[in-house]
């Protein structure tokens, strides 16, 4: 084709060329237009701001790196950092995890009919939106009049404070997003196995492999990258956590279910310091990007390539 | 294997043909076993995922003093639909739907356009700065909105749409997800299509209208389903840009639902929780295949 | 060949389009901007302006229906509405909220429109003059009073009757509320879950304030710069009202709609405003099958005691057409107007701010019998905080409280927490 194409361009090289790149920057200019006004002079101006104090009502004031200054002997975001990164790994840890084995799980059942439903099952809480989740759960788990707490409580299991008290609050919280989010990877996991060729298990049983063998030896290794990508997602999304604690704590008891991006929110919008929230927001980004390329640089070395 | 290595050195054919059935059976019975082992968990699990969506339909059609009886009703006493009149009643439970609708197709249109556009630029033609502007473009995903939500509350303001549909739909209208998917797609469509439209005298535009977007069905639909669901869903956006409760889409309507602590009961709550995944569940439905497929194709790409 | 060129142009015409459709909504009429809770919907609030909009008959009201979680938030919601660039004119908004508005420049002073319209005196003759001294802030007033709202102990008369219990008189100690309260609290079925309860109190200010006015301290002193955490009294009540969850467990522990646990008669007794009678009447509860009470005292004298807040409308200061606004605010403490809230039908409904409104028939008749006490309280408690920091003060009162009321904190430490932490933001203002 290249031959074609060399015809097309001797003939008139200089206009195709031109009006190429003419019709290429008119594909991409809603994209780019869009991408300057909400994204990148947004990004810059929100690094810029987070070295001011304002608060919309008068005018910014420079203070150079106080607010970050600041940031790191606030107790309470420093409280919202740690309880974030809690957050984040458990969160993490428990929807990749049982994800991952769900996704086996479901994969080695040979009757298609279960397969179907359970990944059905498994998958559906993720299309429902956050809040309903958070509605619905804040409903089925309040303390003494509560659906769950009832069954539990024949069961001969003691009342449990799901959101009441500071530990149970958090659990609830991440057990909530396991509810909502586990689908999600296992249905990644199951892209992922679906991917794994079906000569390696022959080989394997040949070879005289048991099931755990196989499960080990050739499942896991070559269900790494989508390990790996599912822990990226995970996390990046886990750190920006904040409607389920929104909708059903709103940060308490005391500060115990307090997010980062709800701290930002209540500084943004609530005291109006623009500034200060704004360096919330840079601290952030600065830990999701740390995460993520640590990740990638350690990926390298347990991800199994093909 | 270990019953293959007990057969004698010199078959005899009946114990040859027992020895098969037994392989068989066993087999079956492996197959069972296996089934039952690792299902039961697996359908417990989904259990869980279920009973909270059964607890809130009949918890939907309860009268207030079914609430507090213990034990709960798992099946309502009665069909009553009281409680969905009431919801539309309490809040204007109808509007919070088409303000998500509209947001909904608003964005998830203008998505399919701008990123099929994008992506068939990105993949398909040259011009200066493609690479660092495509680069810029993958960047800006690892970057939370956190970071910009200052400035865009500001821009959106200075626009005149604050406290307007449009600050939810301008800012999603474009993708960089998107593009990244559909240039992906475009990719892998072979020079000989373009090239013989192109000798029929046909532009960029008719290239992309007639050549490109005609085979870019799947990883559109892909990318629909995707938008539709992270827009319907979305709740962080209005909450900061929609103020007032003519504005509200759903999940923001919810909230003011609930908000209004004296009025609401619990009945009229679950009811309205009902009303919102009845659209999701049959959309799910629809497009459960599609979705799956969606899903896989991300979640490989990002691998 | 190509059809860029079309597109660019038909790309143009779009945002032409779109930029002229935006500046043709601009209005040729004077139109007034309103803020309001958005607890009730437009048509309710659309009855409160019947006349004015006749009178003037260049107006139309842009309404601008707020959601109403809290009175922080709703204020927080009223100045960004006003940020992103909403023409706002006139408001509705509580006197929580009245220093917050003056300090940060969103509300006019009313004084000058007062001092300049003798039509206005009549209104203020016949409001209750703590309404009016509850919206003013450094000697300006900034709203004029519409409904206000105090906290009483509301009983469910069946359910007493059911546990054998008399109404309870105006004078009892903590000791009589406390025999109620475990009196009532039955697990009828046996299965070790408790199917009525006998009390409900969150950990919010609301919630709290009568127990201390009650107990003869509050959150703070009088004029809000030196919090009472820390007094004895103060504790001893929060102290009371915790061991109920966790000594005598006559308050279910968690979060609980207790409205509607009080209709359904799974609630003994409960804590609840003049409003709150309105919210009962929705739920099918009349007026004559509950009853209202004062807050209990530890000796067990009468103490007229709680604590109340008021709401109001007030003029901004971005507002383009000030005069009109003030007609508009005029308008709303009309009589006729301030009437909506008797019937119970308006969502809201508190108590009207106009005294000659109090003994109104058709309030008697959707009020239970001993609603008058509502009025001793308004005589004798504590107006509910107005001060600037009004929402940095509840949110440490809340993030302690909680944990009292999750009993993974004491009330003696909880109450040191917030002392302290008060004292800085205070301190700091």
């Amino acid at each position: 084709m290249s031959a074609l194409r060399l015809r097309l361009a001797s003939r008139n090289w200089n206009s195709l060329v031109i009006r190429e790149a003419i019709a290429g920057y008119f594909f991409i200019l809603p994209t780019l237009l869009s991408f300057l006004v909400f994204f990148l002079i947004p990004t810059i101006s929100g690094f810029g701001m987070s070295f001011f104090e304002w608060d919309f009502f008068s005018e910014p004031e420079y203070v150079g790196a106080e607010n970050f200054v600041e940031l790191f002997s606030d107790k309470l975001f420093l409280r919202t950092l740690r309880n974030t990164a809690i957050f984040a790994v458990s969160a993490t840890s428990l929807n990749v995890g049982l994800g991952m084995f769900i996704a086996i799980g479901i994969n080695s059942i040979k009757w298609r009919w279960l397969k179907a439903f359970l990944r059905t099952s498994y998958f559906i809480p993720v299309v429902i939106s956050t809040v309903v989740v958070a509605l619905l759960f804040g409903f089925l788990l309040q303390e003494s009049t509560g659906v769950v707490n009832y069954y539990f409580s024949r069961l001969g299991i003691d009342r449990i404070p799901w959101l009441t008290s500071s530990t149970w609050a958090f659990r609830s919280i991440v057990l909530i997003d396991v509810w909502k989010h586990v689908g999600f990877f296992t249905l990644i996991f199951l892209a992922g196995l679906q991917g794994i060729p079906s000569e390696l298990y022959e080989a394997a049983v040949v070879d005289g492999a048991g099931r755990l063998v196989r499960l080990t030896r050739i499942t896991i290794p070559l269900l790494t990258p989508s390990l790996f990508f599912a822990l990226i997602i995970a996390l990046i999304g886990a750190f920006q956590v904040f409607e389920s604690m929104y909708v059903l704590t709103n940060g308490g008891p005391g500060d115990a279910t307090r997010t980062v991006v709800m701290l930002l929110y209540r500084e943004a919008f609530g005291s109006f310091n623009m500034g200060y929230a704004a360096s919330m927001a840079v601290v952030l980004f600065v830990i999701i990007l740390a995460l993520t390329v640590s990740q990638i640089w350690i990926g390298d070395r347990w991800v199994f390539y093909r | 294997m270990s019953f293959a290595s007990s057969i004698p050195s010199k078959p005899n054919p009946i114990l040859l043909w027992s020895a098969a059935l037994l392989a068989k059976l066993r087999d079956k019975w492996q197959t069972y076993l296996v089934n039952a082992l690792i299902g039961t968990p697996l359908i417990a699990g989904a259990l869980i995922m279920f009973l909270p969506l059964v607890w809130s339909v009949s918890f939907s059609f309860g009268q207030p003093h079914e609430f507090f009886k213990l034990p709960p009703p798992v099946i309502p006493s009665a069909i009553r639909l009281d409680n969905y009149e009431s919801v539309f009643q309490r809040v204007d439970f109808a509007r919070f739907f088409l303000n998500s609708v509209a947001v909904t197709a608003c964005v998830t249109i203008a998505q399919l356009i701008t990123c099929s556009m994008a992506g068939y630029a990105f993949a398909r033609l040259r011009f200066p700065g493609k690479r660092l502007i495509f680069i810029l473009f993958l960047a800006s995903m690892m970057v939370p909105q956190h970071v910009t939500l200052i400035p865009v509350f500001i821009i959106i303001r200075g626009m005149g749409l604050y406290n307007n549909l449009g600050a939810l739909i301008v800012p999603y209208a474009t993708s960089v997800f998107g593009t990244f998917l559909l240039k992906q797609f475009f990719e892998t469509i072979p020079n000989e299509l373009e090239d013989a439209a192109k000798i029929d005298g046909a532009g960029f535009l008719q290239i992309y209208r007639l050549v490109m977007l005609p085979l870019a069905g799947p990883p559109l639909a892909t990318l629909a389903i995707l938008t539709f669901n992270s827009s319907w869903n979305n709740f962080f956006w209005p909450l900061i840009f929609i103020n007032s409760a003519e504005k509200m889409t759903l999940p923001l309507g919810m909230i003011y639902l609930r908000g209004q602590d004296g009025v609401t009961n619990t009945g009229v709550l679950m009811a309205a929780i009902v009303l919102n995944l009845i659209p999701v569940l049959v959309f799910f439905m629809i497009f459960q295949r599609k979705l799956v497929e969606g899903v896989t194709l991300t979640g490989l790409k990002g691998a | 060949m190509f059809k860029i060129r079309k597109a660019v142009g038909a790309l143009i015409v779009v945002l032409l389009l779109l930029g002229t459709g935006a500046i043709a909504l601009g209005q040729d009429q004077v139109t007034l901007g309103f803020v309001y809770g958005s607890f009730a919907p437009q048509e309710k609030w659309e009855l409160y302006f019947e006349g004015f909009l006749e009178e003037n008959p260049g107006v139309t009201i842009n309404y601008i229906p707020v959601p109403l979680d809290s009175w922080g938030d709703y204020t927080q919601k009223i100045v960004t509405t006003m940020l992103g660039g909403e023409q706002v004119d006139v408001i509705w908004n509580a006197i929580e909220a009245v220093p917050m508005m003056a300090e940060r420049g969103v509300l006019m002073s009313l004084d000058s429109f007062i001092d300049g319209d003798p039509e206005i005196q009549e209104f203020l003759d016949d409001a209750h003059p703590k309404l009016l001294e509850g919206l003013r802030w450094k000697d300006q007033q900034y709203l004029l009073p519409f409904a206000w709202n105090t906290t009483l102990i509301y009983y469910n008369k069946a359910v007493l009757e059911a546990a054998g219990l008399p109404e309870p008189p105006p004078d009892w100690s903590w000791d009589d509320f406390l025999e109620y309260a475990q009196t009532i609290t039955q697990d009828t079925d046996g299965d070790g879950n408790n199917d009525v309860w006998g009390f409900h109190s969150a950990s919010w200010l609301w919630h709290l304030g009568p127990w201390a006015v009650a107990n003869g301290s509050f959150f703070l002193n009088e004029d809000f710069t030196e919090p009472w955490y820390t007094k004895p009294e103060t504790i001893e009540a929060f102290q009371f009202v915790r061991d109920m969850i966790w000594e005598h467990e006559v308050i279910p522990a968690g979060s609980f709609n207790f409205r509607e646990a009080f209709v359904a008669g799974t609630l003994g007794m409960m804590i609840d405003s003049p409003a709150g009678r309105q919210r009962l009447i929705p739920a099918g509860m009349s007026a004559d099958e509950y009853d209202v009470n004062f807050f209990p005292s530890k000796s067990g004298e009468t103490v007229m005691g709680s604590q109340w807040g008021t709401d109001g409308y007030g003029i901004t200061q971005d507002t383009a057409h000030p005069e009109l606004a003030w007609e508009m605010v005029k308008h709303l403490m009309s009589t006729d107007v301030m009437s909506h809230l008797l019937s119970g039908e308006f969502a809201s409904a508190s108590a009207p701010a106009r005294r000659s409104l109090a003994s109104d028939p058709v309030l008697v008749a959707a009020s239970p019998s001993n609603y008058s006490r509502f009025y001793d309280v308004l005589e004798g408690g504590r107006t509910v905080i107005n001060a600037p920091y009004f929402a940095e003060l509840a949110e440490i009162h809340d993030r302690y409280m909680s944990l009292v009321w999750s009993n993974e904190m004491s009330v003696e430490e909880a109450a040191a927490n917030i002392q302290s932490e008060m004292e800085a933001v205070i301190a700091d203002a």
